[in-house]
């Protein structure tokens, strides 16, 4: 059994590795400081959509200094979101190999196994976004985004690793319990996948 | 290296009923023939393992076939190459009701020869009709089979023939003797056999290459003689047994010592005694259900054929038996070699059969348009589709009469293991203290030890508790669940040579393990 | 003696133990003394780190220093008695009434030596001058009111009340006080044009001054004639001789509390007293100020921990301190507004109409650093507006702070609230209506033959005392307060 997850985390790290290491790369760009130049991407754009500048000008507030609370706040909402989204889906990598599957045809059942493994994944997803976004006290950048635009944030945030998700179970499910992943029978079945 | 099995009478029937699956398991050599004697033609037990043994070869034949559907060396599925005649079973004597009397040609015997005659046998024993056997009485067999010229131009002396010719060639041949030492065809023919055997190596000049193994049978098994057999009646007379057994035990003694016809002879025997449930004179009623003891003489052989076993100058005898105790343990039964580990080799063979019969087969058994259901799981797709698919017709093959007919041979052999085992496992401890700890057969079958034609009877489904318990299969912890068996058979690597439906049942039968 | 140094026996004789000795007794000294100043060092680093302030750069409150006049000194006192003919009335007693007019005279007189370090008794009205106190004595007998001139000069100087110059000697004494006694019967001529200039100007320079007016109206019983009445049509004058009663007025120039001394020692006046028993609307006063704010809270720091209500100053991190006068409340609270409670009686004039609205000048920065220990970041100046809220009862003023703004937590926050007088509470001037006479109605009162006679012009006079102390109104800066303060969600 170990052997089987061993080969199948390859494939699991492989689709992670799509969606995670642009995350990365984004959440090293969002701790660089402010001045220093990404080589990823520039993270002004993120500041710009997202922020409510009038309301950081109102109170007096440098908009680069705010600019740097939101994208240190930003960074951890993703650090959080991405090793939220590993162990969910992680969990399900390993733990498929364990389902009894024990003859033909059982394995599109526990589709509904999955099913509730993603929406539990969606539930943590959206409750980090609001711990962050809305309850928590933690970053008080959070008061520096408007309603609207938070809202967006938990949207795409949520359908980003949602979708990280999703690909590393096509890919990292053990290999008789594919039927039970949206899409991941369709994968050819090969001795090395 | 050419091998040759000889079973006599329906003990030697019986034991290689057990070679026959052991070779299933991948405990026989690469190569062998199979023949019986038994003067008994209806003999149940001979026809059962006639008709083992073409199944054995029929699908073997189709699943080692190069073009189409081949395991591949590299599977011990079905790995011996088991062949025999078209008639597997010898019969001593020929025509319609043969007498002693009439083989011996009495009529035409001096007075003298006839006076001598007389006095071995009695009337009765000369004019009894051979044609079901010698009804134990070994020394009618004896006789008959020593009168009956060993012709080479006879199928099954051709073969015997032809072995010692390769013997010639400098090929090592073994030919192995199963029979029981009481009974009647058995004890007559075993040691006559070997005999005319090493007489052909004689008259060929074959010094060497040729070694003669035999598995002897002691007292394993009785019946209880129904009060109702008429008085002048000659059958196999159970507590005759033991007192036959001494005498000939006796005799095999001096045998060994003046002559040495065999190079290995393994001895085995059961105690207490199996009470057999129905008591038949011969025929084709006269069938008994597979026996523990009798695997001994099976695992005797394929140890014998085995290249590991080197066949030492002196004469060897082995004996073997269980432990001490009441219960029959996997530990009972030994390897065939270093290499072939028997408890494994079998194990894997049973997990298979359960889970061909129950999972598999009836999944691959009929038309594409119901089997396509599977067509996007893992081990379809890798495992049936892409070695079925064929281009011509956009589609996999799985649902053609050829491949169905595997796929239902193999349904049916998988239910011959199965009942094998099972009958094995109850029948063997019938009426006795002992208890029988290889494996768990009630949650898959029932047994009606009345029912002498179907005493096993396997379910025809299982339900989800039923499928549980597959993981308390075997009474030695080392139990896998049917899970585990999906699981590998999405994960074990396939052999580039293998075909066809070969690649499945061979990854099928290595997830097994 | 063998002493080792790093494994090396060195052997010493007898002087060089003493003086080594001696040596290394030193060296511990000096150790110690190191050690004690080391400690000192990071002491002081440490607790002036922990005290160190964390607040923006801002301009500090013009907070009014102390005054330095010695605030016991007393001044000169001026009693102006109207010494018009028709005065004398209220000196003679009628069967009907109480009179009232010379148990107050009275009253007042003792009052007013009690005020100041010397009093000085004038006339005005028919004759306008400084008189001696064994005249001042007479002034609740008819003998004062004589008038020795024509009775046509005396009836025409009857006819002018001549208030005005009074007004004008009181803004030249702008630290005495000014008590004037007159029934305020103003001609119209008096308060029209010039004439009501007249009067407005020293008023202006009585309310620059902070100084207040004092009203009182007292109906008295009166036996005598009252002159100056305007016939219908505007033509010419005439008198009245059947009222018994009529009002008096006391008008007191000077400091709230000084005017605030003169009331009550008026209302403790057993006669008032019990004429109020019987008819609660025999007396009336009001004050009129330009500037009802006593004094600055910052001034002579009368803010205290107590007056932030909704902050403990048990919880964690409270400090209140005074920065140069101004009062500075430190805390960190989750709360999301505050609210700072001021006694009215701590900064309004006594008795005055006290103040109807505030003007309240904000200022908020704000710092996304809350410990204050990140360089980098640096306060700001925030541009919300309308953060604070007053309320305003009889008692006290309530400042609401952040009631309608959400600040957002996590920030360190600084405000400082500059509370101004914007408009003066309404003058109770209304009271005196009831009193009042004009032109128009001034033959139809006559003509009903009343037994209590009002007041002519009162309310012309009253509203332009008011209006000019209206007009002279300045924003007064009641309080300071700063909070520098932490938000927690």
């Amino acid at each position: 059994m170990i052997l089987n997850i061993l080969k199948t985390l390859p494939w699991f790290i492989l689709g992670s590795a799509i969606f995670a290491v642009p995350s990365i790369l984004l959440i090293g760009a969002l701790f660089a400081p402010v001045d220093v130049e990404s080589s990823f991407l520039g993270t002004e754009w993120v500041a710009e959509r997202f922020m409510n500048l009038d309301g950081i000008l109102e109170d007096g507030q440098d908009p680069a200094s705010a600019t740097a609370d939101f994208n240190y706040m930003f960074a951890w909402l993703n650090v959080n979101l991405l090793i939220s989204t590993i162990v969910i889906s992680l969990g399900w990598a390993i733990g498929s190999h364990f389902l009894n599957i024990d003859e033909p045809g059982k394995a599109k059942f526990f589709a509904i196994t999955w099913i509730i493994v993603s929406g539990l994944l969606v539930g943590i997803l959206l409750l980090v976004n609001y711990a962050i976004l809305l309850w928590g006290d933690t970053f008080y950048a959070a008061q520096d985004i408007t309603t609207a635009s938070m809202n967006t944030m938990v949207l795409l945030t949520t359908i980003y690793y949602g979708l990280m998700h999703w690909l590393s179970c096509v890919l990292g499910t053990a290999r008789q319990a594919r039927s039970a992943v949206l899409f991941a029978n369709q994968l050819p079945a090969r001795n090395y996948l | 290296m050419k091998n040759f099995l000889i079973g006599i009478g329906g003990t030697g029937a019986k034991c290689i009923e057990h070679l026959v699956h052991s070779c299933s398991a991948g405990l026989g050599p690469d190569q062998l023939w199979v023949g019986m004697i038994d003067q008994d033609e209806a003999n149940g037990n001979v026809n059962k393992t006639k008709i083992l043994l073409n199944k054995y070869i029929n699908l073997r034949d189709s699943l080692r076939n190069e073009n189409k559907n081949d395991l591949s060396n590299s599977s011990n599925l079905l790995k011996t190459k088991i062949t025999t005649n078209n008639d597997s079973v010898w019969l001593p004597l020929k025509g319609a009701d043969p007498s002693l009397k009439e083989i011996v040609l009495f009529d035409a015997l001096k007075d003298e020869v006839k006076g001598l005659l007389s006095c071995l046998y009695d009337p009765q024993e000369k004019e009894m009709n051979l044609s079901e056997g010698f009804r134990g009485r070994p020394n009618i067999g004896a006789a008959a089979m020593l009168a009956t010229a060993a012709n080479e131009d006879d199928p099954f002396w051709a073969q015997i023939y032809k072995a010692i010719d390769a013997a010639k060639g400098g090929e090592e041949v073994r030919i192995f003797i199963i029979g029981s030492i009481f009974g009647g065809t058995g004890a007559s023919g075993f040691p006559n056999i070997a005999r005319k055997i090493r007489a052909i190596q004689s008259e060929k000049g074959v010094l060497s290459n040729v070694n003669i193994g035999g598995a002897l049978m002691l007292p394993y098994f009785d019946y209880e003689v129904p009060d109702d057999i008429g008085e002048g009646e000659i059958y196999a007379k159970p507590n005759q047994f033991l007192d036959q057994t001494k005498a000939a035990l006796e005799y095999y003694s001096k045998l060994f010592e003046s002559d040495k016809i065999f190079n290995q002879v393994y001895v085995a025997g059961w105690d207490p005694i199996t009470r057999v449930s129905k008591f038949e004179v011969g025929g084709n009623t006269q069938f008994n259900s597979p026996l523990f003891v009798e695997t001994y003489a099976a695992l005797g052989a394929l140890r014998f054929f085995c290249e590991d076993n080197k066949i030492q100058e002196n004469q060897e005898i082995f004996h073997i038996g269980k432990n001490d105790s009441e219960d029959i343990l996997w530990s009972d039964i030994p390897n065939v070699s270093v290499n072939l580990n028997s408890k494994d080799s079998l194990m894997n063979l049973v997990r298979f059969a359960f889970s061909y019969n129950w999972m598999y087969g009836p999944a691959l058994k009929g038309s594409w348009s119901k089997i396509k259901k599977y067509s996007n799981e893992h081990w379809f797709k890798r495992l049936i589709l892409s070695n079925t698919y064929e281009d011509t017709i956009k589609s996999s093959t799985i649902g053609h009469e050829k491949n169905q007919e595997i796929i239902s041979s193999m349904h049916e052999y998988s239910q011959d293991i199965l009942t094998w085992i099972s009958d094995m496992n109850y029948s063997t401890v019938l009426e006795s203290d002992q208890k029988m700890k290889l494996i768990y057969a009630d949650f898959f079958s029932e047994y009606s030890p009345k029912n002498n034609s179907q005493k096993i009877s396997l379910k025809e489904k299982l339900t989800g508790s039923d499928k549980k318990e597959f993981k308390n299969l075997f009474h030695d912890n080392e139990n896998i669940t049917l899970a585990k068996i999906m699981s590998n058979i999405s994960y074990l690597g396939t052999n580039k040579d293998q075909k066809g439906l070969g690649v499945f049942m061979d990854t099928l039968f290595r997830s097994c393990r | 003696m063998t002493i080792n140094f790093y494994n090396n026996n060195i052997e010493l004789v007898d002087s060089e133990q003493f003086f080594l000795l001696g040596l290394i007794f030193k060296n511990l000294i000096f150790m110690r003394l190191k050690i004690k100043l080391l400690f000192i060092f990071f002491f002081s680093i440490f607790t002036s780190s922990a005290f160190s302030v964390c607040e923006p750069d801002f301009k500090m409150p013009e907070i009014p220093l102390v005054s330095e006049e010695n605030k016991n000194l007393k001044n000169k006192v001026y009693v102006w008695y109207d010494a018009s003919l028709s005065m004398s009335g209220f000196t003679k007693s009628q069967s009907e009434g109480v009179n009232l007019f010379g148990p107050l005279i009275n009253e007042l007189q003792r009052a007013s030596q009690s005020l100041g370090t010397e009093t000085s008794y004038n006339t005005f009205g028919s004759r306008f001058e400084t008189i001696e106190e064994d005249r001042a004595s007479l002034v609740t007998t008819a003998a004062f009111y004589t008038c020795t001139q024509s009775a046509q000069a005396c009836a025409s100087k009857d006819r002018i009340n001549g208030i005005n110059k009074v007004f004008n000697v009181a803004k030249k004494n702008t630290d005495s006080t000014v008590i004037i006694v007159t029934d305020l019967f103003l001609s119209t001529s008096e308060t029209l044009a010039k004439n009501a200039e007249r009067i407005k100007s020293p008023l202006r320079e009585i309310f620059n001054d902070g100084k207040s007016i004092g009203v009182f109206g007292i109906s008295s019983s009166y036996n005598g004639k009252i002159s100056g009445i305007p016939t219908e049509g505007g033509e010419g004058y005439s008198s009245y001789s059947l009222a018994t009663k009529r009002p008096f007025f006391i008008i007191v120039i000077g400091d709230g509390q000084d005017i605030n001394f003169i009331k009550s020692k008026l209302e403790d006046n057993q006669k008032l007293q019990d004429s109020l028993a019987e008819d609660p609307e025999s007396y009336k006063f009001t004050m009129i100020t330009s500037n009802v704010v006593t004094k600055n809270l910052n001034t002579e720091k009368m803010i205290s921990e107590k007056n932030l209500v909704n902050i403990s100053s048990q919880s964690e991190d409270y400090k209140f301190k005074y920065l140069d006068n101004l009062p500075v409340y430190q805390f960190k609270t989750s709360e999301k507004d505050y609210e700072i409670k001021l006694k009215n009686s701590d900064f309004i004039v006594k008795g005055s109409n006290g103040v109807e609205k505030y003007k309240i000048e904000e200022h908020l920065w704000s710092l996304r650093d809350p410990s204050c220990k990140d360089k980098k970041k640096k306060w700001g100046k925030s541009t919300r507006e309308n953060l604070v809220k007053t309320q305003i009862s009889d008692d006290t003023l309530s400042l609401i702070f952040f009631e309608d703004t959400k600040l957002k937590w996590g920030y360190r926050w600084f405000m400082i609230a500059n509370i101004y007088t914007e408009k003066n509470g309404s003058s109770s001037q209304d009271q005196f209506k009831s009193w009042d006479l004009d032109d128009s109605n001034a033959a139809e009162h006559l003509q009903s033959e009343p037994k209590f006679f009002k007041t002519l012009n009162l309310m012309n006079l009253v509203e332009m005392i008011n209006d000019v102390a209206n007009e002279e109104f300045k924003p007064t800066l009641v309080a300071s307060i700063a909070l520098n303060f932490e938000l927690e969600k």
